[in-house]
């Protein structure tokens, strides 16, 4: 072995000697994850190419293949890579096929149904998808049915007398710039959009039921200081084809610039937070955690997804309580809503579990929120829907 | 586990490459081969494992009988061939011949559903060719299980060729060479190999892939698709062939060609003197030769002829797809062999050899079109719209959507190094034994990092040649 590396180590030799160092240091590294694989392989039983699956997951320097490779594709103009597609203003996404809404729809209209008997008002928030619906953007023959099927299923909930709010409809009434309310490496809106988001929905509580109008200088952008953390994020459809073909976003931390007390709690996690807006809702460790490009610095905001998560104001708010089911989106928006209310709870439904019902029945909440994204009709009919699980 | 995969790069190679280093003596290394070789069909299908040796067991115990007291023993060849071919029918062949039964008898016979063993084609073959060789030569049987093995089991080219002889093998197994340089030169050929795969094979499936499944009947996209998967199945079976030569030099062993750029060929006779070398020398030796090759007249020759492709056919797979490329073959290639078709006459003039290149590209062509399609119906409607003329709205979408700059540049470059001289030359350069030259070794670096880059994007490229 060493007569051999040593005749290697001569000019001629660069590749062979170089292919044999690649081995051996990805060999090095493989050992480790390769041992757990087969470990965890061996103890439950399963066939060896269960092995190769979980290692593939885990493979060493897996981000750094996915970035070099990222790097190519964009070099060579494909506009489609790992099931993310580049649009034509740079930004990524993925597509959703055309569904069938009716059960979801059904399934929503039977729980405003049965928040209606115990006299709790219902309200389905639905949220713009990165793709605008006059302008895809996407690469020819990519189809997103994302907003059709948004239509189609805000169209049944409301044949069926539910009420709802399409934010869709308030952007294009107020003329915004559709790519800008999203982070081009993420299908999530930006902090900036959640806060305008937030705006809108205070102001539909508001005009629904005059006692649950919250203060507009709440939610004004003018009572909020911006520090904009350039460069640092790379959202979740950035991870997957690597910053080279995706960039890097920036992310802005939004702070109230007026006193707040709020207190965060996670019963699941016994977390609980205390303090002012920073101290309780902010969680600004996400920003230096675990790498760049495998973490979610969108974090930042309440620390992550929880099946409950609570935010008191101990200021007071409006003095009423609100009830939200959530999915992703809604971490940049619960902080700034909270600040408006007495109690909000947060329920991720993929979370959670069963039994929403009994929290309503112990919680008694003022006003029950939906506010989901139209990527979250894609899980058609599946949990996320599911309202009325015991 | 396939070679261009992460856990074989990253685990499986160098740990097996570290391990056959050691200073232990050649048993070692024949013991460490065997045993890496069998980890590695276990990661294929660990519930086959059994088969497997059971079907070198019935070889073993067959060798040792023809080479000791049932020297040149028909029937103890004739039960050795028909357990070998046996056990391939049974898991290959059942559900098709039940299909086939229902069709022609009315039957409602319900298929077994039998999981395909990985590489039984060719470990079958393998044995084979290890039994019939110790039948016509005894003293070469072998006498230590170990070796053989070594020999049907050998991970280079135990999933998908090529189909190694006995008689090639053996001696190499006792004694080898493993120096530098040829470890060198296995290393860049196995890199040639992966870049083949990752960069070409992959790049033209994606299109092929994309228009057989479209259906859709618009002669652009039917030429795109048939020309594509041309493209695909060349550099997928020559690159894992590389990739297996290659390994084969890392370990000191030698494997014969299984491809000499085929697509230059300039006859149908020709193309198969070229294209998957170690099957036609299998068919050739093994069956062409014992049914009397061309030998007892004209007639004969052809019918051999159009057996032994039709074997070829079927041996690729369980589908008439298979059974009529196969008879494609032989068809032209007798019309060739008894000069209807003028090849030898034509080949006189520049002309005239430029028509034989463009005859026989687009008989591979049409041929491997009805090969890659699901039925013979697809095949023929592929083959169909080819010549029909027809363009429609849904073929020009999908043609657009194909139509990535880069892509089309890499699919052209793989294209042009298929058809010519200069592909045959740029591989010999890439992959010469002496490797006194530091610009083809810079090369094969570059094709390295590329292939490594590629590979991130997809954890698993299997081969086509995995399901024969």
């Amino acid at each position: 072995m060493r007569t051999l590396f040593k005749n290697l180590i001569k000019p001629r030799y660069l590749t062979t000697f170089l292919f044999l160092l690649f081995l051996a240091i990805f060999f090095l590294l493989s050992l480790k994850p390769f041992a757990r694989e087969a470990w965890y392989a061996f103890s439950a039983g399963a066939l060896p190419q269960q092995v190769e699956t979980g290692y593939n997951a885990d493979l060493p320097a897996r981000t750094g293949f996915i970035t070099l490779n990222g790097g190519f594709q964009r070099l060579i103009g494909k506009r489609e890579v790992n099931e993310r597609y580049r649009l034509d203003n740079g930004q990524l996404t993925y597509v959703i096929p055309a569904l069938d809404m009716t059960a979801i729809a059904e399934n929503t209209a039977a729980f405003a149904r049965t928040l209606e008997e115990k006299n709790i008002p219902f309200l389905y928030v639905n949220t713009p998808f990165k793709i605008q619906p006059d302008d895809k953007q996407l690469p020819v023959s990519i189809e997103d049915y994302s907003n059709e099927n948004a239509d189609a299923f805000l169209q049944l909930l409301r044949s069926f007398g539910v009420d709802t709010l399409d934010l869709r409809e308030l952007e294009q009434a107020e003329g915004l710039e559709h790519y800008d309310l999203f982070f081009p490496t993420d299908h999530h809106w930006t902090p900036e959009t959640g806060l305008w988001a937030v705006r809108q929905i205070t102001d539909a509580l508001g005009s629904r039921n005059p006692v649950l109008a919250v203060d507009p200088a709440l939610t004004d952008p003018d009572s909020y200081s911006v520090a904009v953390q350039e460069g640092i994020y790379l959202g979740s459809h950035g991870r997957r084809v690597g910053p080279w073909y995706a960039g890097m976003d920036d992310l802005s931390l939004i702070t109230p610039t007026f006193p707040t007390s709020l207190r965060f709690s996670v019963p699941s996690e016994g977390l609980a937070k205390e303090g002012c807006f920073e101290e309780s809702v902010l969680f600004p460790e996400m920003l230096t955690e675990g790498s760049l490009l495998e973490s979610s610095r969108y974090d930042v905001y309440c620390g992550g997804e929880y099946p409950l998560m609570r935010i008191e104001n101990l200021s007071g708010g409006n003095g009423h309580r609100l009830l939200v089911l959530k999915d992703s989106f809604s971490l940049v928006v619960a902080p700034f809503l909270s600040l408006g209310f007495e109690i909000v709870d947060y329920v991720d439904l993929r979370l959670f579990g069963d039994g929403l019902l009994d929290l309503i029945q112990e919680t008694n909440p003022d006003y029950v929120i939906v506010l989901y994204n139209p990527g979250a009709l894609e899980d058609n009919n599946t949990v996320m829907f599911d309202f009325l699980r015991r | 586990m396939v070679f261009s995969s992460a856990v074989f790069l990253f685990c499986f190679l160098p740990a097996v490459f570290l391990l056959y280093r050691l200073p232990l003596g050649r048993r070692w290394q024949n013991a460490m081969l065997a045993a890496a070789s069998l980890v590695f069909y276990a990661f294929g299908n660990l519930h086959y494992v059994p088969l497997f040796l059971a079907s070198i067991l019935i070889n073993y115990g067959t060798g040792l009988l023809l080479g000791t007291r049932f020297q040149r023993s028909r029937s103890v060849l004739a039960v050795n061939i028909l357990l070998n071919l046996g056990i391939l029918c049974v898991f290959k062949y059942t559900d098709f011949l039940i299909a086939n039964l229902n069709v022609l008898s009315g039957a409602r016979l319900q298929p077994v559903g039998l999981v395909l063993p990985i590489g039984i084609s060719f470990f079958t073959f393998q044995g084979l060719s290890y039994t019939i060789d110790v039948y016509r030569k005894p003293q070469e049987y072998s006498r230590s299980f170990l070796k053989l093995l070594l020999y049907i089991s050998f991970f280079p080219q135990l999933i998908a060729g090529p189909i190694v002889r006995w008689g090639d093998l053996s001696a190499q197994i006792d004694n080898r060479l493993c120096s530098p340089e040829r470890t060198a030169a296995g290393i860049r050929r196995f890199i040639v190999g992966l870049s083949k795969k990752l960069l070409l094979a992959d790049a033209a499936a994606f299109v092929a892939d994309s228009v057989f499944s479209a259906g859709i009947g618009d002669c652009r996209l039917a030429w795109l698709g048939g020309i594509c998967y041309t493209l695909q199945i060349y550099y997928d079976f020559s690159g894992y062939s590389d990739m297996a030569i290659g390994m084969g030099k890392m370990f000191g062993f030698s494997i014969r060609e299984n491809f000499l750029f085929p697509y230059t060929a300039a006859s149908i006779r020709d193309f198969w003197r070229k294209w998957h070398i170690s099957l036609s020398t299998w068919f050739r030796e093994y069956l062409y030769f014992p049914l009397g090759g061309s030998r007892k007249g004209r007639a004969r020759a052809v019918m051999n002829r159009l057996i032994v492709f039709f074997c070829t056919g079927l041996w690729h797979g369980a589908n008439w797809t298979f059974v009529l490329w196969g008879l494609g073959h032989g068809f032209l290639s007798s019309l060739e062999g008894s000069g209807v078709i003028p090849i030898e006459r034509l080949q006189k003039s520049t002309y005239g050899r430029l028509v034989c290149r463009i005859y026989t590209l687009l008989s591979v062509m049409l041929l491997f079109t009805l090969f890659r399609a699901d039925s013979v119906a697809q095949g023929f409607g592929m083959i169909g719209a080819m010549f029909s003329g027809q363009m429609l709205p849904e073929g020009s979408v999908l043609l657009a959507k194909l139509s990535v700059p880069a892509s089309s540049l890499i699919l052209c470059i793989a294209l042009a190094l298929a058809l010519s001289q200069t592909g045959e030359k740029l591989h010999t350069w890439l992959t010469d034994e002496s490797g006194k030259e530091l610009i083809p070794d810079l090369c094969c670096l570059t094709l390295f990092v590329l292939s490594i880059m590629s590979l991130a994007q997809s954890g698993f490229h299997p081969f086509i040649y995995f399901q024969f």
